[in-house]
């Protein structure tokens, strides 16, 4: 044991040496501190903020009158212990906008830190770009939802990436999008810069006389006060927040404060017409349109939380906040409620499932349906597609009732044995070279994607086309290649999230030897049919049949998994044994 | 008892406590476990903060580097952390506990920046060679190199904690927001995992 301490202490010392201590790391960093001290705040002219509060009491008043009556929150706010986030407690029920029941949709690929905002000209939650490997690749396409989402192809798009900041300008009628993360290796990337709209149909890049400069990870909204557009990030330069306002043509700088944090989320509260903030390690600050004031609000205090999702709920006279990470890497599923004065749990259950937002904010606010649409995540297991909504007392998730999404599976009479090769080859196949070692013959109507899945192991899918006019959209084969010694994937992910994790798989038999003398496993797949509607097999028909079989060479393994409605599907075997590895 | 201070350390707690109340006044010093808690003050400026967390930068730089491996994010979330740390030192209730507070702000400022860049570097440095090389150690201390390397970030974070910066399973725990027994067993589990068959003996360490 003393031996390996010794050789613990020596191997941390050699991965020590490799970065080297600036001996003026302690001077510059006290003078960062020392920069770092809060100014005092402007005092608010009292008469100012006296008519602010008196137009605030009289617009929510007025707003008040054309809704349901909202009932009170009366359950005290939960404390936190210094080293522990709060369970929040239940509250009264909130009546407010039910949430919309919603057929499924064909979401966005999983992903993370894009940019959200909800275009209310169109009456459409707009999102652009994002990640799912942690930033070394980054999304650059444009997806609306009305309740269903639907892909949009602009002309002219801004450059794909992360951590961007997007909101609706309401004076204007454009979703307006600044800066962000651009994809780097390993996840790093550079801050930019750029200011696009977007009007419904394309981007437009927008050159503003001042602007920010690069940053990502930070907030952004319309503050209702103001009529514009404001943002608040981490100048790199000063390592102070500055806030800045969009007027349909500039930005202008409205202020600076002391604190700074990455992926500091905002949102605009209507009661207070104020926008309101949670810093880290844990506090509530609100805008006023001139300075940023601390509040005492409590919440989930005490506990160092990041990367929550943050939205205005207009209908409710609330801000939301939900999930995030806290202390050592935990996710959380918490709701917390801000009523302009203190923070509340609430939520119940169902909820969704815990995730951070990766920088960006991926809920926001539809005035149209009254509720708060959350979209995706980095989850425990990677990013997330689902999309639910929040009324302001409960979840509710979107195409979750979606009725063929049968908990058990309907079991067929299934032969048993060897599947007949294919007399036949496949008519009019393309063949497809793989640059990782393996070739085969890709039937027509399908074609070849790689989506990106952060699965460890580079993959790639045979999909039908929708080009061709297919509209099934579960792969016909999906291979994964990895090293020599490599073990098959354990999880297996498609595009998009379409594997229910509350159903194992079931093993049906093995037989061989299949193509190249391996020994192949056929099983059923628990496939959502809420996610990937019109797949293989229907309610009626059972789950799909996963034909799975490991080849290896000197310098690869290969784990081929191909799906279909019977495990003699001709098409199966067609492809199989057109199957050549290099 | 160990006093949480790395090989390179030469502040005794006691010296260390001593530096504390004189450069921030109002501050009452805790008399150890039990003892009544203490408010302190966050007077500013670029020397005060030097003599209350100063000698504290490079242990959180070390702590952040091993996290980061990246020299550049390690500092800036060094002075990250500072400042989060002297904006907060108000909340502090034992003058004792300051180094293991402060790590725990600069491991968390690094989980904060590892999931805004998500990425994580891994290298491997070749073993040094010299008179009377020993390659069975050189490839021993590669393979130990190689499998710190493929540690999830947070076990690694905690073997360096406790085997290089001294820290106890307690403070290891503060740091990392585990109970002590968490902190052991992460850390046991660990080392079972980097050495099979080893023979674990139940330290006395109480923190």
């Amino acid at each position: 044991m003393a031996d390996l301490e010794g050789e613990l202490r020596v191997s941390f010392e050699r991965r020590l040496r490799r970065f080297p201590e600036d001996p003026d790391l302690r001077k510059r960093t006290a003078a960062a501190v020392a920069r770092s001290v809060r100014q005092p705040a402007w005092l608010p002219v009292a008469a100012a903020v006296a008519a602010v509060l008196v137009v605030a009491v009289v617009a929510f008043a007025l707003i008040q009158s054309r809704r349901h009556a909202v009932t009170p929150i009366t359950s005290p706010t939960p404390t936190a212990g210094p080293s522990s986030v709060p369970s929040p407690s239940p509250t009264a029920s909130l009546s407010v906008a039910p949430n919309p029941s919603l057929p499924a949709s064909v979401p966005p690929a999983a992903r993370a830190g894009f940019q959200l905002a909800y275009d209310g000209a169109r009456k459409a939650v707009v999102l652009f770009g994002g990640t799912a490997d942690g930033g070394t690749t980054a999304f650059s396409d444009t997806w609306t939802w009305d309740g269903a989402w639907h892909e949009q192809h602009p002309a002219q798009s801004p450059p794909a990436r992360r951590g961007g900041m997007m909101a609706y300008d309401a004076v204007h009628r454009v979703v307006v999008l600044f800066g962000g993360w651009t994809p780097g290796p390993q996840g790093i990337g550079q801050a930019l810069a750029d200011t696009w709209t977007w009007d419904g149909v394309t981007w437009t890049e927008r050159h503003p006389a001042a602007s920010p400069g690069a940053r990502a990870d930070g907030a952004i909204d319309y503050d209702d006060a103001l009529q514009k557009v404001v943002l608040s990030g981490v100048d790199p330069a000063s390592n102070r927040t500055e806030t800045w306002a969009w007027d349909g043509r500039t930005w202008a700088l409205l202020d600076q404060t002391s604190w700074s944090e990455f992926s500091v989320p905002m949102a605009y509260h209507v009661p207070t017409r104020q926008l309101v903030a949670w810093t880290i390690p844990g506090g509530t600050e609100t805008f006023d349109g001139e300075r940023w004031h601390a509040q005492s609000a409590g919440g989930p205090t005490g506990t160092l939380t990041t990367n929550m999702d943050l939205s205005r709920l207009d209908a409710a006279g609330m801000v939301v906040m939900f999930g995030g990470a806290g202390s050592s890497n935990t996710l959380l599923d918490t709701t917390w409620v801000y009523d302009g004065t203190t923070w509340r749990g609430t939520g119940g259950s169902p909820s969704p499932p815990a995730r951070h937002s990766g920088g960006a904010n991926g809920m926001v606010y539809d005035a149209d349906l009254k509720v708060v649409v959350l979209f995706g995540g980095e989850g425990a297991n990677g990013p997330l597609a689902d999309t639910w909504t929040f009324n302001g007392a409960a979840w509710s998730k979107v195409g979750g009732n979606c009725p063929s999404s049968a908990p058990v599976p309907v079991r067929l009479p299934l032969p048993h044995g060897r599947p007949s090769p294919a007399t036949t080859p496949a008519q009019d196949a393309t063949a497809y070279h793989s640059p990782d070692g393996w070739s085969l013959m890709v039937p027509a109507g399908y074609e070849v994607q790689s989506p990106q899945i952060p699965s460890g192991l580079p993959h790639t899918e045979i999909v039908p086309s929708a080009q061709a006019g297919k509209t099934d959209r579960l792969p016909l084969l999906v291979v994964w290649t990895g090293g020599s010694a490599d073990s098959a994937p354990n999880q297996v992910q498609l595009a998009p999230p379409a594997l229910r994790t509350d159903i194992d798989w079931q093993n049906e038999y093995s037989f061989g030897p299949a193509v190249g003398g391996v020994t192949a496993t056929v099983s059923r797949a628990p496939i959502d049919l809420c996610v990937l509607p019109g797949a293989a097999a229907g309610p009626a028909a059972g789950w799909p049949f996963l034909l799975t079989f490991t080849a290896r060479t000197a310098a690869h393994t290969y784990f081929f998994m191909f799906l279909s409605d019977t495990p003699e599907a001709a098409l199966v075997q067609q492809v199989m044994q057109s199957i050549s590895l290099r | 008892m160990s006093l949480g201070l790395g090989p390179e350390g030469c502040n005794t707690e006691h010296a260390f406590k001593n530096g504390l109340s004189s450069a921030v006044p109002g501050l009452r010093q805790s008399g150890g476990a039990g003892a009544s808690n203490s408010q302190m003050t966050a007077p500013a400026g670029a020397d005060r903060f030097d003599s209350v967390l100063g000698p504290l930068v490079r242990r959180g730089y070390l702590l952040a580097v091993t996290m980061l491996e990246n020299r550049e994010a390690a500092e800036d979330a060094v002075q990250e952390a500072s400042i989060k740390a002297w904006r907060k030192l108000g909340d502090l209730r034992e003058a004792g506990a300051l180094d293991t507070w402060y790590l725990s702000i600069v491991a968390n400022q690094c989980r904060s920046t590892r999931r805004g860049r998500w990425w994580s570097v891994r290298t491997v440095e070749a073993p040094e060679h010299g008179d009377g090389f020993d390659e069975d150690r050189a490839v021993a201390s590669m393979d130990l190199d190689r499998a710190l390397s493929r540690l999830d970030p947070e076990d690694r974070t905690a073997l360096f904690l406790h085997y290089y910066l001294d820290l106890t399973f307690e403070q290891v725990g503060r740091v990392l927001g585990l109970s002590m027994t968490a902190a052991r067993s992460r850390i046991y589990r660990v080392l079972a995992r980097l050495r099979p068959g080893l023979e674990l003996s139940e330290e006395g360490e109480g923190g």
